[in-house]
C-alpha cells in the first residue's frame, strides 16, 4: 500500500530557515503544551511553567541549526525532553540556593538525573494528543462541513455510519469514504508535524 | 449486490484518482458491503491510528490555559531562530526602514545615521519604552553626545496633554541631583514632543538583576539609599515620580552611581492616556496601593512604597507581587502583603526586613515620613556594615500601627519522634550486623573455618536487610485542602523527599531543613498558600502545614508509616532464613530472634490518626454570617416565576420544591438580585433523563427567548452537559465552559431519582462547586463576567422533572473592601 508522501519537509527541516515563521509557530503550537503541562505535573506554579516554556523553546531555536536529528527514530522527542528537564532541574535548584542561601545542587542534580517513567510516557502522550489537534486544525478547511462530520461523528465520536449517514443526508458509501480521505490528510498531516 | 472492487481501486478511490463515474459506483458498492467499508478504512489507517485519533481528539477541545497560551503567544510572537545583537531593539538600528518608521525625523546628511531633529543629528536607537523611543543623538551646537526621548504621538495629541506634558518635564528639569538624570531641554517639533537628556552609559538595575539575580547586601543597600537620596531631592522640590521600578534606574558604567530617570513623566503619560483610551498603562508591579486602585493625585509616599518593591527585588531577585495578569497583580498589591523576606533568604537581616515591611504599609501614613529618613537609615546600615567598630547599628525599625496579624495560622503540627528511633536503631543494628559479619567472615578465612564462612555470610546478609527494611519505611501526613489532598512523604535516610498532590517537589540530603510554599495549584484564591516545613534532625521528625486564615477547611486525615503492613511478610521471610541457617549456631538463631522481634515491633505500630482541624474562617469575628433558608417548604416568598412558568413550579407534600420542564426551559429566580460572595447549599433529586441547572450570579430575569446569564451549574442527567459543569452564559452568546467535569465518573456523581448534595461556593474570582461532597470545580474565573445576581433553578429539558430542598445560603465577607 502506497503512503501518502509528505507535502512539505519535516518540521525540524523547515525550522532552520530562520525566515519560516510558519514553521515556528506550528513548533511552538505543538511543543509548548507539553512542556508547560510536564513542569505543571512537576509541581511549578502557571506564571512560573510558563516562563520554563518560553526558555526551554527560545533555547531550542538557538540551536536548531547545529543539531542533526535521524527524523526516523524521533530522537528529537527524546532530546527536548531531557533539555526540558535539564531545566526543570535548574529551576528547583536555583529556587532552593535562593531559599536556602545555601546550596546542595549536587545531590538535588544526582536526585533528579533520572526522570521518572511516567513522565516520559505522559510527554509521549501529549505531544501525540497535540500533533493530532494541531493536524486536525490545519486540514479542517480543507473539507466541507459535511465531510468533516462524517468523519468526526464516526470516528471520534463512534457513532455508526448509518445513523451518521441518515443525519447528514449522505450515502452511508458516501460517509465512509469522507471518513477515511479525511484519514488519509490527518495521518500524513500528522507526519509531517513529527520531527 | 455487484461484485467487491479491486485493491487497486480502492486506493485510487482514497486518493480521488477515478473518474466520477467509478466512484459513484463503488460508492453504491460501498452502501452495503461491510467487507469493503473495513478494506477502506484499513487502507486509510491501520487500526492503532484510528484509536489514536478518536482518543487524542475527542479531548483535544479542552480549554487551554491562560498561562499556556500566554506562553505561546509570546514565544510566537518572538519569531524564529537564534537572536543576534541585531535583532535586540536595545542594540544599535540602523535598517533602512528605520527612516520610514521616524517620519517626523529629517533627513541626515551623514550616511549611516537616522535622521536629524531640529539641531539633533539622530544616530541610533538605543531604547524603546511604553513612551517613546530613545535615540542616541550628537548635540550639533553644543557638540556632545546625548540621549533624545521622543515621546509617542499620543501624547501631544491634544494641545492640553501638550501643555501639561510640558509642565511635569519642566518641573522635573528644576531638580538637579547627583542621583537623579537631569533633562537638559524639552522641545516640540510638528507635534512632536522630545526631552534631551544626557547619555548615561551603563546599563539599568533591570537588566543587572535579569543578568546576576539578587544583589549583594552592601549593592542593595548602596543602591537603595541612592534611589532613596534622588528621590529625597524631587520630592521636596513638590515633584512625585510615580513610576520607580528597576528599569528606571539607571547604573552608571565603572562606578554604578544610581541615576533616577523618567522623573515625572509617568503622570504625564498617564494623564494622556487617560485621555486616550480610558486605561491606565504604567509597571503594576511596583505600583503602590493607592496607584493600583486608580487615585489620581498621590503624594511622594506613594513613591515610597515603590522603593519597596525595588530593595524587595534587589534582595531577593524575586518580585513581591506576583501573578498572572494585570489584574491579579493590582489586587495583590491592593490586598495582599508580600511574604516577608526572610523567608525568601534567611540570610537576609532583620532590619532589612522591617524597613520593607514599613515600606510597604497599605496606608500611606504608616511608612516612613520621607524618602530622606529612608536614605539616611539604609546608609547608616550600610556604614555599619562597613565600620562595625566606628558606626552604630541603627535603632530598629517599629513595625507599622496596623500590622497585620499573623498571615498563616497552624493548623496540624506532628512529630514522629519514637518511630523515628525506632528507624535509627534498625539502621545502627544492620550497620552493625554488616561489620560483625564482615569481621567474622575474615576471621574465618583467616582460619580456613568453612563454618565460619557461613555465619558471617549470613550476618552480612540479615545486616543488608535490616538497613533496606528500615530505609523504606516512610512517614506520611495528608491533608485536605480545599478538595485537593496534599500528601506529605518523608523518606527517611535516603534522602528527604516532599510530595504534594503526588508530586514530588523537594528533596534535599540527611538532616536537611526544607521550607517549601505556594504549592497549591488550580484554584487556590490570590493569597492562598500552603506551607510544608520538615525539620528532620538526626532524631527528629517534624511536619506543619498551616494555610492563611481564610481558608475553608484544613484536615489531616492520617499520619502512619505506610509499610507497617508489609513488615509481616519480611518476617516470614527472615524466619525461614533462620531455618535454613540453623546449622550456623546458637548466635545465629539469637541474632535472628532479635531481628523478628524488632520487625514486629514496627509492623504492630499502630497508624496514629489524628481529628481533622477545621477552620472556620478568622478568629474573634462574630458569626454574623450564618446559614439562612432561602425556601420556606409552604410557599414561594422570596422567589419569582416569570408569568409563562410559574405553573411549572410547585410544592409537594414534603415541602419540596418540585420544577417541571412543561415547557422548558423554565426558571425560578430569588427576588433578590444582589448576591455576591456566598455559600449556596440543597439538596436536588433528578427524575431519570432530566436536564437542570443552578444559576447564581444570574444578571436579570429571563425574558422571552431569551437564555438566562450567569454562572451556570449543570445538574441534570442529559445527553450533552455532564452534571458538575460550570459555564459562564453571557450575553451575545459569549458562553464559556469554565470547567468541564472530569474528576468522577458520571454515573457515581448523580444517580437518577435519589437525593444528593450541591454546594456553590462563589468567593470573588473563586468559584468552588460540590456534588454529593465532592469538589468538582475549583476554579478562579479570572474574567469575572459575572460580580452579582440573583440565584435561580431552570429545568432545561421537556418533560423533565427536578426536586430541590434544604435551600439554603450563607453570605462571605467581600474580599475587597471598597
Amino acid at each position: 500500500m502506497a503512503e501518502v508522501p509528505p507535502t512539505r519537509p519535516s518540521l525540524l527541516v523547515r525550522m532552520r530557515d530562520a525566515h519560516d515563521q510558519q514553521a515556528w509557530a506550528d513548533f511552538v503550537r505543538l511543543y509548548a503544551p507539553a512542556i508547560y503541562r510536564f513542569a505543571r505535573r512537576k509541581g511549578l506554579q502557571d506564571a512560573d511553567a510558563s516562563d520554563l516554556t518560553q526558555e526551554v523553546l527560545r533555547s531550542v531555536a538557538g540551536s536548531i541549526g547545529q543539531l542533526d536529528f535521524d527524523p526516523r527514530q524521533g530522537m528529537f522527542r527524546g532530546w527536548l525532553f531531557t533539555l526540558a528537564h535539564r531545566r526543570l532541574c535548574d529551576w528547583f535548584d536555583s529556587r532552593q540556593r535562593r531559599e536556602r542561601g545555601s546550596g546542595d545542587s549536587a545531590m538535588v542534580q544526582l536526585l533528579y538525573d533520572q526522570p521518572e517513567r511516567a513522565d516520559q510516557k505522559h510527554w509521549e502522550e501529549d505531544l501525540e494528543r497535540e500533533a493530532f489537534a494541531r493536524a486536525a486544525e490545519k486540514i479542517r478547511p480543507i473539507f466541507s462541513e459535511t465531510t468533516w462530520q462524517a468523519f468526526w461523528q464516526t470516528a471520534i465520536e463512534g457513532k455508526s455510519g448509518k445513523d451518521v449517514a441518515q443525519e447528514l443526508g449522505l450515502s452511508v458509501g458516501a460517509v465512509y469514504l469522507a471518513k477515511s480521505r479525511v484519514m488519509v490528510r490527518l495521518k500524513a498531516q500528522v507526519a509531517e508535524l513529527e520531527p | 449486490m455487484t461484485a467487491c472492487p479491486g485493491v487497486d481501486e480502492l486506493r485510487r478511490l482514497l486518493h480521488e484518482e477515478l473518474a466520477d463515474g467509478a466512484q459513484q459506483a463503488i460508492e453504491t458498492h460501498l452502501e452495503s458491503c461491510a467487507t469493503c467499508q473495513r478494506a477502506l478504512e484499513r487502507m486509510a489507517a491501520a487500526a492503532p491510528s484510528w484509536d489514536q485519533a478518536a482518543r487524542h481528539l475527542a479531548s483535544a477541545d479542552a480549554p487551554t490555559e491562560a498561562a499556556l497560551a500566554k506562553a505561546v503567544d509570546e514565544l510566537e510572537n518572538s519569531g524564529n531562530g537564534p537572536r543576534t545583537p541585531a535583532d535586540d531593539q536595545t542594540q544599535g538600528e540602523a535598517r533602512p526602514d528605520a527612516a520610514r518608521e521616524f517620519t517626523y525625523l529629517e533627513r541626515s546628511a551623514t550616511p549611516g545615521h537616522l535622521g536629524r531633529l531640529d539641531h539633533y543629528e539622530i544616530i541610533e536607537v538605543i531604547g524603546r519604552g511604553g513612551m517613546g523611543v530613545v535615540f542616541k543623538a550628537r548635540d550639533e551646537r553644543l557638540h556632545r553626545i546625548v540621549a533624545v526621548k521622543v515621546l509617542g504621538p499620543q501624547y501631544a495629541a491634544s494641545v492640553t496633554a501638550r501643555k501639561r506634558f510640558e509642565r511635569e518635564a519642566r518641573a522635573a528639569a528644576a531638580v538637579s541631583h547627583d542621583h537623579v538624570v537631569p533633562i537638559h531641554d524639552i522641545r516640540e517639533i510638528g507635534g512632536i514632543i522630545y526631552l534631551v537628556m544626557p547619555m548615561v552609559p551603563g546599563k539599568s538595575l533591570q537588566e543587572r538583576i535579569d543578568q546576576g539575580g539578587a544583589l549583594e547586601l552592601k549593592e542593595t543597600l548602596r543602591i537603595g539609599a541612592q534611589i532613596a537620596s534622588g528621590l529625597a531631592a524631587a520630592h521636596k522640590q513638590g515633584l512625585v515620580h510615580r513610576d520607580i521600578k528597576p528599569a528606571n534606574i539607571l547604573l552608571e558604567n565603572g562606578v554604578e552611581r544610581v541615576k533616577i530617570t523618567d522623573f515625572g513623566l509617568a503622570r504625564a503619560v498617564d494623564d494622556a492616556s487617560v485621555t486616550q483610551s480610558g486605561v491606565i498603562t504604567g509597571t503594576p508591579m511596583f505600583m503602590s496601593p493607592e496607584q493600583a486602585r486608580g487615585e489620581y493625585s498621590v503624594d511622594a509616599r506613594s513613591d515610597l512604597f515603590s522603593l519597596g518593591s525595588v530593595l524587595y527585588v534587589m534582595a531577593t531577585g524575586r518580585l513581591p507581587f506576583r501573578a498572572a495578569g494585570t489584574h491579579a497583580v493590582l489586587n495583590r498589591v491592593i490586598t495582599d502583603t508580600p511574604r516577608p523576606l526572610r523567608e525568601v533568604n534567611p540570610d537576609l537581616p532583620d532590619w532589612l526586613e522591617a524597613i520593607v515591611a514599613k515600606l510597604h504599609a497599605k496606608r500611606p501614613e504608616d511608612r516612613f515620613a520621607s524618602a530622606a529618613e529612608v536614605a539616611d537609615l539604609l546608609g547608616q546600615h550600610l556604614a555599619h556594615l562597613q565600620e562595625p567598630r566606628r558606626v552604630a547599628m541603627p535603632a530598629p525599625v517599629a513595625p507599622p500601627a496596623d500590622a497585620a496579624p499573623a498571615r498563616t495560622e497552624k493548623l496540624f503540627e506532628g512529630t514522629g519522634r519514637c518511630k523515628r528511633i525506632v528507624q535509627q536503631i534498625g539502621l545502627l543494628s544492620g550497620l552493625g550486623f554488616l561489620a560483625l559479619g564482615a569481621l567474622s567472615l575474615l576471621v574465618s578465612l583467616a582460619n580456613r573455618a568453612a563454618d565460619g564462612v557461613c555465619f558471617g555470610v549470613f550476618v552480612m546478609l540479615v545486616g543488608a536487610m535490616v538497613w533496606w527494611i528500615t530505609s523504606r519505611i516512610r512517614q506520611r501526613f495528608e491533608v485536605r485542602y480545599r478538595g485537593h489532598a496534599v500528601r506529605v512523604e518523608n523518606h527517611c535516610f535516603r534522602g528527604e523527599a516532599l510530595f504534594i498532590d503526588g508530586v514530588l517537589v523537594a528533596r534535599g540530603g540527611l538532616g536537611m531543613r526544607t521550607q517549601l510554599r505556594g504549592l497549591i495549584r488550580d484554584g487556590a484564591g490570590v493569597g492562598d498558600e500552603i506551607i510544608v516545613l520538615c525539620e528532620p534532625g538526626l532524631f527528629r521528625f517534624g511536619c506543619r502545614i498551616s494555610v492563611e486564615p481564610q481558608a475553608v477547611r484544613v484536615a489531616p486525615a492520617e499520619y502512619a508509616p505506610q509499610h507497617a503492613g508489609r513488615a509481616w511478610g519480611v518476617v516470614a521471610v527472615v524466619v525461614a532464613c533462620l531455618f535454613v541457617a540453623g546449622g550456623c549456631g546458637v548466635i545465629g538463631v539469637l541474632f535472628g530472634g532479635a531481628i523478628v522481634g524488632m520487625l514486629g515491633a514496627i509492623a504492630l505500630a499502630r497508624p496514629e490518626v489524628r481529628p481533622p482541624v477545621v477552620i472556620e474562617g478568622p478568629k474573634g469575628e462574630p458569626d454574623k454570617n450564618a446559614w439562612a433558608s432561602l425556601f420556606n417548604g409552604k410557599d414561594f416568598s422570596g422567589w419569582i416565576a416569570p408569568p409563562p412558568d410559574s405553573k411549572n413550579w410547585q410544592i409537594d407534600d414534603n415541602g419540596n420544591l418540585v420544577g417541571r420542564g412543561n415547557p422548558a426551559p423554565t426558571n425560578l429566580f430569588t427576588e433578590r438580585d444582589d448576591f455576591e460572595n456566598f455559600h449556596l447549599r440543597g439538596e436536588v433529586k433528578v427524575s431519570p433523563g432530566s436536564e437542570g441547572s443552578v444559576f447564581f450570579r444570574s444578571a436579570r430575569e429571563r425574558e422571552p427567548g431569551m437564555p438566562v446569564l450567569g454562572y451556570r451549574v449543570i445538574i441534570g442527567q442529559g445527553p450533552l452537559l455532564k452534571p458538575g459543569t460550570l459555564m459562564s452564559m453571557a450575553a451575545n452568546d459569549a458562553n464559556r465552559v469554565i470547567q468541564p467535569m472530569q474528576l468522577q465518573p458520571l454515573k457515581d456523581l448523580v444517580q437518577a431519582s435519589t437525593w444528593f448534595g450541591l454546594e456553590t461556593v462563589a468567593d470573588g474570582a473563586h468559584l468552588i462547586v460540590k456534588i454529593g461532597g465532592n469538589v468538582v470545580v475549583d476554579r478562579v474565573d479570572e474574567e469575572k463576567t459575572h460580580q452579582r445576581g440573583r440565584i435561580a433553578l431552570q429545568i432545561d429539558s421537556p418533560q423533565g422533572l427536578i426536586q430541590f430542598r434544604k435551600l439554603e445560603i450563607r453570605e462571605l465577607p467581600g474580599k475587597v473592601a471598597k
